[in-house]
């Protein structure tokens, strides 16, 4: 067999990613920087983008593709949905990382500037530019990270009799899988993986110990071939530094900094009103959207006849799953991370790898690993289904904890510990734990939205001659998009998104502000 | 009162930066006796660092520490520069925590904690918060739980340095009280400082540092009677000699 054309198809998917990537990172500058800078902005694309990031776009997906194919010419049509996908994937977090670090910029800064009257170009140029760029640099990893989970999904997706295929590794991947040509799933599997971890620690990883060297301190250190290190005085050496108040920006204290210039009570009582009216105004332009290419017949919506039933049951079932999983990746990130945190250095640099592996594999991927064991019946798809939902939300909180090196304020409660030689047990239940809690909570809210994806890929896939398929939200939404009814499938994904944007301004926000309150360590 | 509590014998102590080696300490030789001990030394020569190998919480890279205590392990209090009290617990959790980590129950480590708690004058306090306290009350809190696990040894890392100069010296006092009186049971004090005022007011001897490596330049003893008076022309004498050494 020749599987030469999956280097090939290789190349096509990075392609697509980079370009992603290049419209994120401008993305993040044109919009991270005003919104850091503009209380008026701040108000309005905070809660915008809040609402954007948790929302699992894997179920807007198939209305997106139409709507894009229908205005765009084939085969650049789908080339643009599948790029807006992973661009969905990864713009968040890097705007808000920008966002953040703006905010960040020390009081005494900016009156410094003000002082020497510095105009709007050297603003930008010499404190807003460089902070913005120090923070997408280390928000980088996450983010590929992001965009390579749909890498999958954004390739092949039929849409009832038709087929939207695109020339890429995720879609070889899924088809063979689907053939049931395991030997070709597998080379393309390694293939993705084997560039992923390379680009980590090529890349990546060489990015970020850069980044934190420049900015004073090993805030994080990751393993990796610093060739990047080598070459940093030569890239970074002419970017303006203003490294004495980079470490902020970098360190976790970070958090503390931007939480306390972010009036989050404030921010969060007016955004209600707020998100209210941007989903008036998205509805409307959806419709208008819908309107414009003469979509409008299929949209003869019948309100007493959509799914109602079948959602919230599917919903239900999901839940119940999505809300184990969330107990499992905690129980494992904060035995892991403390394991981590007293070991040192093997037991870190495992988990980190562990942690890269993780967030790099696309969903579908563990159904193509595991693809030759389910069809010989030697392993239950369920125990790969929750495979997928574990590895769509552990890695959320992983990169919000283990990872994440002490304040100084944190490192010296545990000095207080060695000190005073509390066991293990009361090291963990009484310094690690609530230590962690205000950036575990965040974590989980992040992964609660990251499950919701996950549970997308986790709940139906085809492996050669089987089907597999397990009653949720996920399977319903899977089901709708291949019977080719857009409506359903427009439904279910709104169902969920309104499901998830209510449990996040409500339980999520509850409990990090009672975590944020309780557990923050200042000195 | 020379009988020697603690033997330190050529110690150094190097940190790995990278691929770069720092010694910190070098060839430390100190003999710490039945007496308050102040650490006087420039910004960043090693003094916490020593403080930490007493505590054992650091491994020196070469040399040895006797301790000539009757007990195997010397029962150490710890005084932070920073009070260091845990958020999440209340001021009477926090000084019970180490008890209970030294096997005493929990009931009754929380009795023991109410007792010193009175003795610094938090009574009335227990329930309270960390953050509700001010600087003072909670570097009071601070000593408190060094002093509740009955040190043999009380270690204080530049423990007034972050008060303001009334309540620094009223903790000066307290803590010259606590230790004269002999309450606390413990046998020996040293005490990092920046201060040679401070070090010539509280100190029985001074053991005065180099700058990184540090090695210990000279040992002053200060024979001066207490209560201790700064305008005392003998006081201002030592200072002045002191002062040579640091320069
Ligand atoms: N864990 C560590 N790894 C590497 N270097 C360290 C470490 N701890 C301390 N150092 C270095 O050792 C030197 C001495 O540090 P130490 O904190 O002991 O000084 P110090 O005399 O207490 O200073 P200060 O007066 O500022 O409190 C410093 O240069 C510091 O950078
Ligand atoms: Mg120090």
């Amino acid at each position: 067999m020749d599987y030469g054309y999956l280097l090939t198809d290789l190349t096509y998917s990075l392609l697509r990613l980079l370009t992603a990537y290049t419209m994120s990172i401008v993305a993040a500058l044109l919009i991270g920087i005003p919104m850091g800078r503009s209380k008026l902005l701040e108000a309005t694309l905070y809660p915008l983008i809040d609402v954007l990031q948790s929302i699992p776009v894997l179920g807007f997906f198939p209305a997106v593709l139409l709507l894009v194919t229908k205005a765009v010419q084939p085969p650049l049509g789908a080339e643009l949905a599948s790029v807006i996908l992973i661009f969905t994937g990864q713009a968040w977090n890097l705007i808000l990382g920008v966002y953040s670090a703006v905010k960040a910029v020390p009081e005494d800064f900016l009156m410094m500037s003000a002082i020497y009257r510095f105009n709007l170009a050297a603003r930008l140029f010499k404190i807003y530019i460089p902070t913005a760029l120090l923070s997408i640099a280390s928000n980088s990893i996450v983010s590929w990270a992001g965009g390579l989970f749909f890498l999958t999904a954004c390739e092949v997706i039929s849409l009832g009799s038709e087929e939207f295929r695109l020339r890429g590794i995720g879609a070889d991947i899924v088809n063979l899988t689907a053939g049931g040509d395991f030997l070709g799933a597998y080379v393309g599997v390694a293939l993705l993986t084997g560039v992923s971890l390379a680009l980590y620690m090529l890349l990546w990883n060489p990015l970020v110990n850069a980044v934190s060297a420049l900015a004073g301190g090993s805030a994080v250190s990751y393993p990796a071939v610093n060739i990047f290190r080598a070459l940093s005085p030569h890239i970074f050496g002419r970017m303006p530094s203003p490294s004495n108040y980079v470490i902020y920006l970098l360190s976790t204290r970070n958090l503390d900094v931007v939480l306390s210039r972010i009036n989050l009570r404030k921010l969060f009582k007016a955004s209600t009103s707020r998100v209210l009216a941007i989903a008036a105004v998205l509805t409307t332009l959806t419709i208008a959207c819908l309107v414009v290419f003469k979509n409008v017949n299929t949209l003869k919506v019948d309100l007493a006849g959509l799914p109602w039933f079948n959602a919230t049951v599917g919903l239900l079932h999901s839940l119940f799953r999505v809300f184990t999983t969330i107990l499992a990746s905690f129980a494992f990130i904060a035995f892991a991370g403390f394991y981590a945190f007293e070991h040192g250095k093997v037991a870190k640099y495992i988990l980190i790898q562990l942690g890269e592996v993780l967030s790099s594999m696309p969903a579908f991927l563990w159904w193509s690993i595991f693809s030759l064991a389910v069809e010989n019946g030697l392993i239950s798809p369920l125990l790969v289904s929750f495979l997928i939902l574990f590895q769509g939300t552990a890695w959320y909180i992983f990169f919000n904890t283990p990872l994440a090196p002490p304040t100084e304020a944190e490192r010296r409660l545990y000095e207080v510990a060695q000190i005073y030689r509390l066991g293990v047990f009361k090291r963990f239940s009484r310094i690690y734990l609530p230590s962690m809690m205000p950036r575990i909570t965040a974590g989980l809210s992040a992964a609660w939205g990251g499950a919701w994806n996950s549970v997308i890929a986790a709940e139906y896939a085809q492996i050669g001659s089987k089907t597999i398929e397990f009653f949720g939200i996920g399977y319903l939404l899977n089901v709708a998009t291949i019977g080719g009814d857009i409506n359903a499938t427009l439904f279910y994904a709104l169902y969920l998104a309104i499901f998830i944007v209510i449990v996040n301004r409500t339980f999520w926000r509850w409990l990090f502000t009672q975590a944020f309150m309780k557990y923050r360590v200042v000195e | 009162m020379t009988e020697v509590v603690v033997s330190i014998k050529e110690l150094e102590k190097e940190y790995l930066s990278g691929r770069v080696r720092i010694k910190v300490l070098n060839k430390i030789n100190l003999e710490i006796r039945r007496e308050f001990l102040a650490i006087l030394g420039p910004s960043g020569c090693g003094k916490s660092t020593l403080l930490r190998i007493l505590a054992g919480v650091e491994k020196p890279t070469k040399g040895t520490i006797e301790f000539h205590i009757s007990s195997e392990r010397p029962r150490i209090g710890f005084v932070f520069q920073f009070p260091t009290l845990i958020p999440w617990l209340t001021i009477l959790e926090n000084v019970a925590l180490p008890l209970e980590s030294a096997g005493i129950k929990p009931k009754e480590a929380r009795d023991e904690a109410r007792k010193y708690l009175s003795l610094v004058g938090l009574s009335g306090f227990e329930n309270a918060y960390p953050h509700q306290l001010s600087g003072g009350m909670k570097q009071r809190v601070n000593i408190t739980r060094a002093l509740a696990i009955k040190p043999q040894i009380l270690l204080l890392d530049e423990p007034f340095s972050n008060l303001d100069p009334l309540t620094a010296e009223a903790l000066r006092a307290e803590l010259l009280d606590i230790w004269l009186s002999g309450v606390a049971g413990v046998e020996a004090v040293v005490m990092v400082t920046h201060s040679i005022d401070e070090a010539l007011f509280m100190a029985d001897r001074i053991a005065i540092l180099t700058p990184r490596p540090a090695e210990v330049r000279k040992v002053v003893e200060v024979n001066l009677p207490r209560p201790r008076n700064r305008r005392s022309p003998e006081f201002q004498k030592l200072e002045d000699y002191i002062y040579e050494f640091i320069s």
